[in-house]
């Protein structure tokens, strides 16, 4: 049954939780530099520097020390962030970690939904020119460093949005022209197809789409982000996102794309799907409903991963676009000034998301291939 | 590698274990058997009903692009098949069997290079349907059923969604009233406990519940051609049996025609109206059942019906086995391509290609051979050869 596999698998977390606590607390230890001496700095006389070890309860033996820490974890409390005084780790966390999370969500959902249609189209149109112009583009992509990408876009897209906004319109009128003539042919000929409406109906919401954003063309925010919970809004916030999510995403949408266009070519020379064909099912439907499924595996355990990288280590496109995340907040309060209080709680918080992530991954498995339920009930 | 080079590359591939053997029960080589007398029998009343056959294949010819060059995978083709009858089309892997039907289907690789011929079915040649006719043709009116059923269903999805898919694409079905229809589709096809294995997955089938859901997909929207490609090669003997004798039944139930693909002769000894035997992408020979089992006409029918080894040999007998290997199709010879490997062969059949023509008695039946056997120009042929110790290509002939 479901729920109790869910339990099951939550249950094994705790051993692997211990683990990662305490590797990172004993590694810690391992790293030269003194704690108290980070707190006070260099001009300290040696009762202070003594008050604050014993503050620290630094001088307790190394087991007595990460039990107090963990029963402190357990309840909540992450300690207080030590240079800069006031404030708690958990108020820090508070604070980076739901921009890291929405960066990561949104460029994670972003690199799906283009990679997954652009990966079961190159898998179906397999060595022919599309194919060769989209797997090429992607393997440039995969080769501009995070930085280089992230200056580019802000180049384009906050400073000359024109070279983006005609391009666009551009396209999708010509987008909306196809649509139309095919409308024509049918029109002409009904034998083509009795489904001429549609085509229709679509050329006019692209139509549509097209001008509202050509004349709406929002803009883009070069630095900070506003939060959701803030005045202006989740059309600020989202617009604020929009460009580092992107940046992010460009190798993720180029990883996803190879990997799936190569699992589905896998996929598509099966039986099952010969079988598809000769049932007379339209080709979309054959790719969608009987090849997608089987070939996602890979690309769901990856975007785990992937989603986990971006969750810790979004460093570079935190600094480029001044956001503040759980990566900048690690580095520059944490590891630049010696914290151990600020690492060990930010390792927490990530390893807690990973390790769930990678459990939500084990799950899924279980919904997708139905053969994995077999000695499960 | 690309999907159509491995598909291909599955079509040239010969190995020992595709050459035909007698994987059968001996009893189906007993043409008076009751099964295909009341076959015969059903068929004949269907064909009384309409003149026109229900398909005609006409010069079909299936060539592929390869590394290698041009492979004339089906090479100028042509078979009738009237309606409620079965025609059984026998040869080794890579004549060209499997390619014929696919062409018919229109389920063939993507580097199909040059395909022409007609495919005539019910009057209309079915290559140039318009695209709204072709949405819902093939899998309603003609449908398939594939060599190995447990990778031939999908496995993330259940067997009923499989088999009420086609019925609500093709038929615009209720969800209810299609899932009905599967139900009523698993009995027929002798599913036992059919509610509780419409919500399962094919891996908790066995093989031969899994080639009868094939058959149940296959059947949904009633098709009059059923087209079987060696529906029992991958099955245990005691199951192969069995769906056969399913399909025979289901055949005369439904009044569908049927295409029988196989490489056993046994398996369309006593369930097909007529055979067309194929290697290297021609029909080589064809004819009424009862005919060509009372006297084979080409080397290569008989060659491979006499290497199927018969219960009443003693034990510990060898096996005729052919000689040398099916041909390159990408570099056929000039003259007959079975020349190189034919007991018959002489100067002529290196040089000239034989066509498919009727016999002279027996207009019903037709080969393709300069010296069939049994005829006198076969015997002066097989003859000259014995004296000779070799045939005209150089193989050499032992004197029994």
């Amino acid at each position: 049954m479901m729920p109790r596999l869910i339990a099951l698998k939550l249950l094994r977390l705790v051993p692997v939780m211990f683990l990662v606590t305490f590797g990172t607390f004993s590694m810690l230890l391992l790293v030269p530099g003194d704690p108290a001496l980070a707190f006070l700095g260099q001009d300290s006389t040696e009762e202070q520097y003594q008050d604050v070890r014993a503050d620290l309860n630094l001088d307790a033996p190394f087991l007595s020390r990460y039990f107090d820490w963990l029963g402190g974890v357990l309840t909540g409390d992450l300690g207080n962030q030590l240079v800069q005084d006031g404030f708690t780790v958990l108020e820090g966390i508070q604070q980076a970690f739901p921009i890291t999370l929405e960066l990561a969500v949104v460029s994670i959902v972003m690199s799906l939904v283009i990679s997954i249609p652009l990966g079961v189209y190159t898998a179906s149109h397999a060595g022919r020119a599309l194919d060769k112009i989209v797997s090429g583009t992607v393997f440039a992509i995969i080769s501009i460093p995070s930085f280089v990408a992230a200056l580019l876009l802000i180049f384009y897209f906050v400073f000359n949005p024109d070279i983006i906004r005609y391009p666009f319109l551009v396209l999708g009128l010509a987008w909306a022209a196809w649509l139309l003539y095919k409308w024509y042919q049918r029109l002409v000929d009904p034998e083509e197809g009795a489904s001429g409406i549609y085509y229709l109906v679509l050329a006019a919401v692209v139509v549509a789409f097209t001008l509202w954003l050509f004349n709406a063309w929002p803009s883009f925010s070069r630095i900070g982000i506003s939060r959701i919970t803030s005045d202006e809004g989740i059309r600020e916030n989202l617009q604020d996102v929009f460009l580092p999510a992107l940046t992010l995403s460009l190798t993720e949408i180029a990883i996803f794309t190879r990997l799936l266009r190569s699992d589905m070519i896998a996929t598509l020379q099966e039986d099952f799907i010969l079988s598809a064909r000769a049932k007379g099912l339209s080709s979309r439907r054959i790719l969608f409903r009987h090849a997608l499924r089987p070939s996602l595996f890979s690309l769901i355990t990856l975007s785990a991963v992937a989603f986990g990288r971006l969750i810790g280590g979004t460093v570079i496109v935190e600094q480029v676009f001044a956001l503040g995340g759980m990566g900048s907040f690690l580095i520059e309060k944490g590891v630049a000034t010696r914290d151990y209080n600020v690492v060990l709680g930010g390792v927490v918080v990530l390893a807690t998301v990973f390790v769930l992530l990678n459990t939500m991954v084990d799950i899924s498995y279980n919904y997708l291939d139905p053969r994995l339920r077999r000695g499960r009930r | 590698m690309t999907k159509t080079d491995s598909w291909v590359g599955q079509v040239t591939a010969s190995s020992d274990q595709d050459i035909p053997s007698a994987s059968t029960m001996p009893s189906d080589f007993d043409l008076t058997s009751a099964s295909s007398e009341s076959e015969l029998g059903m068929a004949q009343d269907a064909a009384d009903s309409t003149t026109a056959p229900l398909l005609q294949v006409r010069n079909l010819e299936t060539h592929f692009t390869t590394g290698r060059g041009t492979l004339k995978a089906v090479d100028n083709t042509s078979f009738e098949l009237d309606y409620g009858k079965t025609i059984g089309i026998v040869g080794e892997s890579g004549s060209g069997k499997s390619v014929t039907v696919r062409s018919i289907m229109r389920i063939l690789p993507h580097n199909v290079g040059h395909q022409s011929g007609d495919i005539i079915f019910e009057g209309r040649d079915i290559q140039n349907l318009s695209s709204e006719e072709a949405k819902h043709f093939w899998g309603v009116e003609m449908a398939m059923i594939f060599q190995d059923p447990m990778t031939s269903l999908n496995p993330v999805v259940k067997i009923g969604r499989q088999i009420t898919e086609s019925l609500q694409y093709h038929l615009n079905q209720s969800k209810e009233a299609a899932r009905q229809r599967a139900l009523e589709l698993l009995q027929l096809v002798g599913i036992p406990e059919a509610e509780r294995r419409l919500g399962e997955y094919p891996h908790q089938l066995s093989g031969g519940m899994c080639q009868r859901v094939t058959i149940a997909i296959a059947l949904a929207c009633r098709p009059k051609l059923l087209i079987a490609d060696e529906p029992t090669t991958a099955l245990d003997v005691t199951v192969q049996k069995q769906i056969l004798d399913l399909l025979d039944d289901l055949q005369q139930d439904q009044k569908m025609a049927m295409v029988l693909i196989t490489h056993d002769l046994g398996v369309v000894a006593g369930r097909a109206n007529e055979i067309a035997v194929m290697y290297a992408g021609r029909i080589v020979e064809k004819a009424p059942t009862q005919d060509l089992f009372a006297s084979m006409r080409h080397p290569y029918t008989q060659a491979l019906f006499e290497s199927i080894p018969k219960v009443e040999h003693p034990s510990h007998t060898r096996l005729r086995a052919i000689t040398g290997q099916p041909p390159d199709l990408t570099a056929l010879p000039e003259g007959c391509s079975f020349a190189p490997r034919c007991r018959y062969a002489r100067p002529r059949c290196l040089t000239e290609q034989p066509t498919l023509d009727p016999d002279e008695v027996n207009p019903l039946r037709s080969y393709a051979c300069f010296y069939p056997v049994g005829t006198p120009a076969g015997e002066e042929a097989l003859a000259a050869n014995k004296a000779e110790g070799k045939t005209a290509a150089g193989v050499k002939l032992s004197s029994d």
